[in-house]
C-alpha cells in the first residue's frame, strides 16, 4: 500500500492545542461535517506517551477490516535516534486521517469515496471504478488498491461498530490505551476533554487536510526516514502496488 | 451509549443507499449489547450511557478506573456483533494461548467460520484488551499447512515422506503398535503391560497438566517426562523457590512509584505481556520511574524512564552493589532497608548483611558490568528511597551461568528494601485453584486402578545441582548417551525440541536416531522442525478449539479462573489432546479405560467446575462474577458464558502475614530447627523420620507444610515449593550453600589472580558474585551473542501466523557501528552478510563428553545505536527450515494437511529463495541462532544458558 518510504517520510507537522482549535469543524466553513450541535464529528487522539508500539492495533485492523497481506489501514512506523548510550526509539502508529478537507474525496471521479456527516470518511465499492486516483491523492499514503477487488480501500474508523455502539477495532485492542477515540463535537466527549488538556499534533499540516487524528508527544524525526527496527528493506507496499 | 453514535438522519444523510441495512443491523445489535455485562475490571465508569459525562481522560489506574480509551462507545463484549458484511458474530469466551500470558479472549464466530478475536472485558488481568499475536490467533486455525489428519511415515526417519491415514488407524497405531516404514514399533499397551516407565510424555506449554498427570502417571504408571522451563526460566523459577518459596513472582508495577528492570522485556514479550504492560504504561502516566537494565534498546528500554546498557552476565554485581548502598546509605537520615521485615521475616540480620556485601561497592560493580559506579549508586539510592518499588527480572537476567545467584540477589534486594508482599511491590503470585474431577474424583473412587509412576531419570540433566524444574535441553543428550534408559515411545506435544534448544543440529542427530528413539509420535498443529522427525504424527486441535481451566498469575492481586473453550469445533481430524487420551486409555482398556470414564474433555472440564462448585457450598465460599458480585446462578453456565470465575473481590497483599487458625494448625507437628508447622501424614513422612531426620531431612517433607512459627504466633509465612525450606523469606539459603562448591570447580580457572576471596564468599549462603567463565576469557576481538523476543511473535510456534509473519520474518543481527566498523571493517554497511561462528566449547567440567562443535550461521547485520558495544543480538522466531510456508517458505502438500488452499501472496518471499542450508541467512525467513548456542545447562539450575555464547564475527565475501 501506502506504507512505502516516499510517500511516508515526508514529514510531519506539529501545532499547538489553540491552532487545532482555530480548526476544528465548523470553524473553517469549507466542508459540510456537522459543526457542534448538528450531530457527532468523529476523531482520534493517539496519546505517543503511552503507546509502546505493539502493533495489536495493526493486526486487529487487518482481522476486522479483511486486509490482504502486503497492505495495511493501520501501521506502526518506528524510528530510531541518537547514539548510543542515548539512543531512543520512537511509534507513531499511522491510519487514516479523516481530514477535514480530504483530497481522495476531491479526487474521486465516481463518488465512492465520500465524507459522511460525521466526518468519516467512506469507501464504496460498488461505486469504486478502480482508478486508484485516491491512492495517488491521499498525502499520508493509506489508502490502497485491493488485489482483489481492485478498488481503493481505507480505514473507515470501523463504522459498522461505531453504529453498533462498538469501539473501533484498534481502540478495542490497545493495551496502552493510547488511542482515544470519539465525538470532537461533543466537549464533554473523553477525546475533546484530551485534546482541550494537552498540546496536539497532526501528521503534515502544511498540506490544508485538517486532520481529525491527532497525536499527543509527536516528535516530527519520527516521521522522518525511517530505519525500521526489525526488518531491513522489505517493508509491506514496497511490493506491486 | 446509543444515542450519541448516530442518528438514523444522519446515516441517511452519509450513505443514502444502505439506509436500510445499518439501521437494522443497529437495532439487532443494540439488543444484543444490552446484556448488563457490566465488568469492573474494564473500567467502565468511563463507559456513560447517553448524555451521561465521561470520564476524564485521565492516565488509568489499575482495576476499575478510569478508562482513557473509552468514551461514548463500549469495548466489544459477550453479547456479538455484526462484522463489516453484516454478518452475525456470536461470541464465544476463551482464553488465549499465543503466548503464556493466558489472556481471556472472545472468539467471534461468523458462518461456522472464526473471524475475530478480542480481549474479554470480564477478565481481571487484561480487562479487554490483547496484543498483536493475539489477534492473529486465528491465523492457527486456518493456516493453510495445518496438519488436520495423522500421517505416517513412508520413507527414513526425517527424509519428509508421508502418507496419510485416519485417526481411528492412526490411535490404534500408537495403542496396539504395528508395522512403520516396513519396521515394528511398540505400542502403549504393551508398554503398559511390561515397563511403563518407557512412555515418555514430552510436553511444552501444554495447559492441560492434570489431564496428562493424570493419564501417564496416575493411570498409566509413567513419570517419564520431558517439559520445555528451562529454555527461558528455570534458573529464575530456582531463585525465587529458594527465597520466597513459589516459582513464580507478581511484580504489581500498577502501583510501583520505582521499577527496575533488569533483562525483561516487559512491552515486548513477558510471560504476562499484555496486562503487565498494560499496567506498567499506567504506573508511567501516573508519574513512576521506569528504569531498564538491558544489553539492548528493546521497546521496553526504549519506553521507560532511563536505558542503562550493560554487559551481559554483570547484572548480580549491580544488584549486589545497589543491596550494599541500600543497606549502609541513609541520605534522609533513615535506613533505606526495612529492618522490622528482615528481623521478622527473613533468616539474616541486617549487621550479617552488611558485613557480607560491604565487598560489593559501586566501583567493584562498575569494573563487572562496565556502568559507571555513580550511576549504580544514584539509582540504587533512587530505588532504595522510593516505596513501594519493584524489581522485574527475566530471561535476559536468568539465561546465564549465573541466573539462579543472580535471581536469589534480586529477590533478597526486594526483600532488604522492604518491597516484598506489599501493594507496588513484588508479590508471591496468585493463581485461581479449581478441583479436578481426574484427581479428586476420578482416581479416589478407583485408588485400586491407579499406579504409582516410575520414570527414567533423564531429565535433571547429570551431575546438576539443583534443578527443580530440569533441564530439557539436555534430555536429547541424556537419551544419547543412554545410561539412564531410553523411552520405548516417545510422544511430544505443544513441543518443538529440535528447534526451541540450542545445537539444533545435534538435536536433529538424534531424534532422528531410530536407535535412540524407536517410536516417534508427535502431536502437533504443524509440520513442526520436531514433527519431521516423528514417525507418526496426531493433529493436534488449536487452542481455539480446545477445553481448559486456565489460572494465570494473577496482576489484579487475586485469584480467578479462566475458561478454554472451542470457538469453534476442530477442523478436520484434529482432536483436543484430552480426547486422545481418552481415546487411547479406551484402546488399552482395563483400568486405564476405567480411569477414563468422561466420554469427552468437555464432560471432564465440566464435572471439574461442578466438583469446585460443590467444595465452595461446602466451605461456605462462593465464586464471584466479574463485577465481583457473589455468584448465584450456576457456575458452569456462567463460566461458559463469560469466561471467568472469581475466587476473591479484592487485591491480597502481605499474604505471608495471614494469621492461622487454631483448626488449621490442630494435629500438626512443630519442626524445632525451622519453626515450620507440618503434617508429616500429608507428606508420607514417617514418625520415625520425624524424629530423626525433622523437616529438612525427610523427602518432600514441604508437601506437608501448613505454616510458620514466628515469635510464638503460627502464620501462613511464604509457603515453600519444591524444597524444603522454611516459611520465612531465606536470604540466608542451605540449598545455595550446597552447591558452592560445584560452582567453584566450574569458575575457579576463571578467576582474577585478586579473586580468592569468591570461594570464601560463596561458602557464606549468601548472594555472592558468580561471574560467567567464558566470558572472563573473551577477547577484544570477539563478542557475546544474546537472543530477544520482539512484540509480534512468540519463541516458536506462531510463525504459522501469516499476520505476525507479515511484519517480522526476518532477524539481522544487531551490532553497534562503532564494534562493527572496528571489528568488520570501516566500509561495513546495513545488510551486509556476516558469519558468527562460537568455537568448540571445552569447559574443564565438560571434557569429552557432550562437547559442543564449532559452529556457525550467516546473518545480515543490523547497524543501531541501541545496543551495547560487546554485544551482538539475535532474535528468536525466526530461521524455521520447516512449519509451513509462512514460516519457512515450505509448503505441506494440501493432499497430505489436508487444509484448505489459501491463495494469499506471500509478499515478502516473491522472487526470493529459501536458503538450502538453515544455518545460512534467508530473506525469507532470517537464521535461527540456536545453531551455535550450547545446550550445556548452568549448573546449578539446568538453565538454557541462552545469553552466554561467545562468539566471533566475520564478512561473508
Amino acid at each position: 500500500m501506502s506504507l512505502t518510504r516516499r510517500q511516508f517520510l515526508k514529514g510531519s507537522g506539529v501545532v499547538g492545542a489553540a491552532a487545532v482549535a482555530a480548526t476544528l469543524p465548523g470553524c473553517t466553513g469549507t466542508t459540510d461535517t456537522n459543526t457542534p450541535g448538528q450531530g457527532p464529528r468523529y476523531g482520534m487522539v493517539i496519546d505517543l506517551r503511552r503507546c509502546f508500539g505493539c502493533h495489536a492495533c495493526s493486526v486487529a485492523c487487518k482481522a476486522e477490516q479483511d486486509v490482504p497481506l502486503g497492505y495495511f489501514k493501520s501501521w506502526v512506523m518506528v524510528s530510531e535516534k541518537g547514539r548510543y548510550p542515548h539512543a531512543r526509539r520512537d511509534f507513531v502508529p499511522v491510519l487514516c486521517n479523516h481530514c477535514d478537507q480530504p483530497p481522495c474525496v476531491e479526487v474521486c471521479p465516481s463518488q465512492a469515496t465520500k465524507q459522511r456527516k460525521d466526518g468519516i470518511v467512506t469507501q464504496d465499492d460498488d461505486l469504486c471504478i478502480g482508478c486508484k486516483y485516491c491512492v495517488q491523492a491521499c498525502p499520508y499514503g493509506v489508502k490502497y488498491s485491493d488485489p482483489r477487488t481492485k478498488t481503493a480501500q481505507k480505514c473507515d474508523f470501523c463504522l459498522h461498530r461505531v453504529e453498533q455502539g462498538i469501539l473501533p477495532a484498534c481502540v478495542n485492542t490497545c493495551n496502552a490505551r493510547a488511542r482515544i477515540f470519539g465525538d470532537l463535537n461533543d466537549p464533554d466527549s473523553a477525546i475533546s476533554r484530551l485534546i482541550a488538556g494537552n498540546p496536539v499534533q497532526t501528521l503534515r499540516p502544511a498540506m490544508g487536510t485538517d486532520p481529525r487524528v491527532y497525536y499527543i508527544g509527536l516528535d516530527q524525526d519520527a516521521y522522518a526516514p525511517i530505519q525500521r527496527a526489525f526488518s531491513l528493506s522489505d517493508q509491506p507496499g514496497t511490493q506491486g502496488e | 451509549m446509543t444515542n450519541k453514535t448516530n442518528s438514523p438522519q444522519q446515516v441517511e444523510q452519509g450513505e443514502p443507499g444502505k439506509l436500510d441495512r445499518r439501521t437494522a443491523v443497529k437495532a439487532g445489535v443494540l439488543a444484543a449489547i444490552g446484556l448488563g455485562t457490566g465488568a469492573l475490571f474494564r473500567g467502565l465508569t468511563s463507559v456513560a450511557g447517553a448524555g451521561e459525562p465521561a470520564a476524564p481522560p485521565a492516565a488509568g489506574k489499575a482495576d476499575g478506573t478510569p478508562d482513557p480509551a473509552v468514551g461514548e462507545l463500549v469495548r466489544a463484549d459477550v453479547g456479538g456483533y455484526r462484522g463489516k458484511d453484516g454478518a452475525e458474530r456470536v461470541a464465544v469466551a476463551s482464553t488465549c494461548m499465543q503466548c503464556i500470558a493466558a489472556c481471556g479472549i472472545i472468539g467471534y464466530r461468523e458462518n461456522g467460520h472464526i473471524a475475530k478475536i478480542e480481549g474479554n472485558p470480564h477478565c481481571p488481568n487484561n480487562r479487554g484488551m490483547v496484543c498483536a499475536k493475539s489477534q492473529a490467533g486465528l491465523n492457527q486455525v486456518y493456516d493453510p499447512d495445518r496438519l488436520l489428519h495423522p500421517l505416517v511415515r513412508v520413507g527414513k526417519r526425517g527424509e519428509g515422506k508421508w502418507k496419510r491415514l485416519s485417526m481411528d488407524k492412526a490411535l490404534d497405531l500408537v495403542a496396539f503398535g504395528g508395522t512403520i516404514a516396513g519396521g515394528e514399533v511398540e505400542g502403549l499397551k504393551s508398554i503398559y503391560e511390561s515397563g511403563p516407565e518407557t512412555f515418555m510424555f514430552h510436553y511444552g506449554r501444554s495447559r492441560i497438566k492434570n489431564a496428562q498427570n493424570h493419564f501417564q502417571k496416575t493411570a498409566f504408571g509413567s513419570g517419564t517426562q520431558g517439559n520445555h522451563t528451562s529454555i527461558c526460566e528455570t534458573a529464575k523459577w530456582l531463585g525465587n523457590e529458594v527465597t520466597m518459596g513459589k516459582h513464580y513472582d507478581v511484580n504489581d508495577v500498577a502501583h510501583s512509584k520505582y521499577v527496575l528492570i533488569f533483562g525483561a522485556n516487559i512491552l515486548e514479550a513477558h510471560t504476562g505481556h499484555s496486562y503487565i504492560a498494560q499496567r506498567l504504561i499506567e504506573a508511567k502516566a501516573a508519574g513512576a520511574k521506569i528504569v531498564t537494565f538491558d544489553v539492548r534498546l528493546s521497546n521496553t528500554a526504549a519506553k521507560t524512564s532511563e536505558w542503562v546498557p550493560i554487559l551481559p552476565g554483570t547484572d548480580l554485581a549491580v544488584i549486589l552493589a545497589m543491596t550494599n548502598i541500600v543497606l549502609n546509605e541513609q541520605p534522609y537520615g533513615r535506613p533505606l532497608y526495612d529492618e522490622t521485615f528482615i528481623n521478622k521475616w527473613t533468616n539474616v540480620t541486617v549487621d550479617q548483611l552488611r558485613k557480607h556485601y560491604a565487598r560489593y561497592t559501586p566501583e567493584w560493580a562498575e569494573t563487572e558490568s562496565g556502568i559507571p559506579a555513580e550511576t549504580i549508586r544514584r539509582i540504587g539510592l533512587e530505588y532504595g528511597a522510593s516505596k513501594p518499588a519493584t524489581i522485574v527480572t527475566y530471561r535476559g537476567f536468568v539465561g546465564h551461568y549465573n541466573g539462579a545467584q543472580a535471581e536469589w540477589a534480586a529477590k533478597t534486594l526486594d526483600a532488604v528494601a522492604g518491597n516484598f508482599n506489599v501493594k507496588g511491590g513484588t508479590n508471591v503470585k496468585f493463581g485461581g485453584k479449581s478441583k479436578d474431577a481426574y484427581n479428586d474424583i476420578v482416581a479416589k473412587e478407583n485408588k485400586s486402578a491407579t499406579r504409582k509412576a516410575k520414570k527414567l531419570k533423564i531429565a535433571d540433566g547429570d551431575n546438576l545441582h539443583l534443578p527443580t524444574h530440569h533441564s530439557c535441553q539436555w534430555i536429547y543428550e541424556m537419551i544419547a548417551d543412554g545410561s539412564h534408559g531410553r523411552p520405548n515411545l516417545y510422544m511430544t506435544y505443544v513441543y518443538n525440541g529440535a528447534y526451541t534448544t540450542g545445537d539444533c543440529e545435534r538435536n536433529r542427530e538424534i531424534l532422528c536416531n531410530q536407535e535412540y528413539f524407536p517410536f516417534v509420535v508427535a502431536v502437533d498443529v504443524a509440520m513442526s522442525e520436531s514433527a519431521e522427525c516423528a514417525d507418526l504424527i496426531l493433529p493436534d486441535a488449536t487452542y481455539l478449539e480446545r477445553w481448559a481451566i486456565e489460572s494465570a498469575a494473577s496482576f489484579a492481586m487475586f485469584p480467578f479462573l479462566q475458561i478454554r473453550q472451542p470457538v469453534a469445533p476442530p477442523l478436520g481430524e484434529a482432536m483436543d489432546m484430552q480426547d486422545i487420551f481418552i481415546q487411547l486409555a479406551q484402546r488399552i482398556g482395563g483400568d486405564m479405560a476405567v480411569l477414563h470414564p468422561y466420554g469427552t474433555a468437555e464432560e471432564y472440564i465440566q464435572a471439574s467446575i461442578e466438583l469446585q462448585a460443590a467444595d465452595n457450598a461446602k466451605r461456605n465460599k462462593t465464586f464471584y462474577t466479574s463485577e465481583t458480585k457473589p455468584l448465584q446462578t450456576d457456575a458452569w453456565a456462567y463460566f461458559k458464558k463469560y469466561g471467568v470465575l472469581l475466587q476473591a473481590t479484592g487485591p491480597i497483599y502481605h499474604a505471608q502475614e495471614k494469621k492461622l487458625k487454631d483448626t488449621d494448625v490442630a494435629g500438626k507437628v512443630v519442626d524445632d530447627k525451622t519453626g515450620v508447622i507440618w503434617d508429616p501424614h500429608k507428606a508420607h513422612v514417617s514418625d520415625e523420620d520425624v524424629q530423626t531426620k525433622g523437616y529438612t531431612g525427610s523427602k518432600k517433607a514441604y508437601t506437608g507444610y501448613v505454616g510458620q512459627m514466628v515469635d510464638g504466633v503460627a502464620y501462613k509465612g511464604f509457603k515453600p515449593d519444591k524444597i524444603n525450606k522454611s516459611g520465612l523469606f531465606e536470604i540466608h539459603s542451605e540449598f545455595m550453600k550446597a552447591g558452592a562448591d560445584k560452582v567453584m570447580a566450574d569458575i575457579k580457572g576463571f578467576l582474577n589472580p585478586d579473586e580468592g576471596w569468591v570461594a570464601q564468599h560463596l561458602a557464606e549462603g549468601l548472594p555472592s558474585w558468580v561471574p560467567v567463565p567464558e566470558h572472563r576469557k573473551r577477547t577484544t576481538d570477539q563478542l557475546i551473542m544474546i537472543s530477544f523476543k520482539v512484540n509480534v511473535q512468540i519463541h516458536s510456534r506462531s510463525q504459522n501466523c501469516k499476520w505476525l509473519q507479515e511484519i517480522y520474518h526476518n532477524n539481522p543481527a544487531w551490532i553497534n557501528p562503532v564494534t562493527a566498523r572496528r571489528l568488520l571493517g570501516a566500509d561495513i554497511k546495513e545488510g551486509d552478510l556476516i558469519r558468527v561462528r562460537v568455537d568448540m566449547v571445552e569447559l574443564p567440567w565438560r571434557k569429552g563428553k557432550g562437547v559442543t562443535q564449532a559452529r556457525d550461521i550467516t546473518a545480515r547485520i543490523h547497524l543501531t545505536e541501541g545496543v551495547h558495544p560487546d554485544v551482538i543480538a539475535v532474535s528468536y522466531h525466526c530461521g524455521h527450515w520447516a512449519y509451513g510456508r509462512y514460516a519457512s517458505g515450505r509448503q505441506v502438500a494440501t493432499e497430505l494437511s489436508g487444509a484448505g488452499a489459501d491463495a494469499e501472496q506471500i509478499w515478502w518471499q516473491q522472487r526470493r529463495a529459501a536458503a538450502k542450508d538453515p544455518k545460512q541467512w534467508s530473506e525469507i525467513t532470517g537464521v535461527h541462532p540456536n545453531w551455535i548456542i550450547p545446550n550445556i545447562p548452568a549448573r546449578v539450575s539446568g538453565q538454557f544458558r541462552s545469553n552466554d555464547t561467545v562468539v566471533s564475527v566475520s564478512r561473508v565475501s
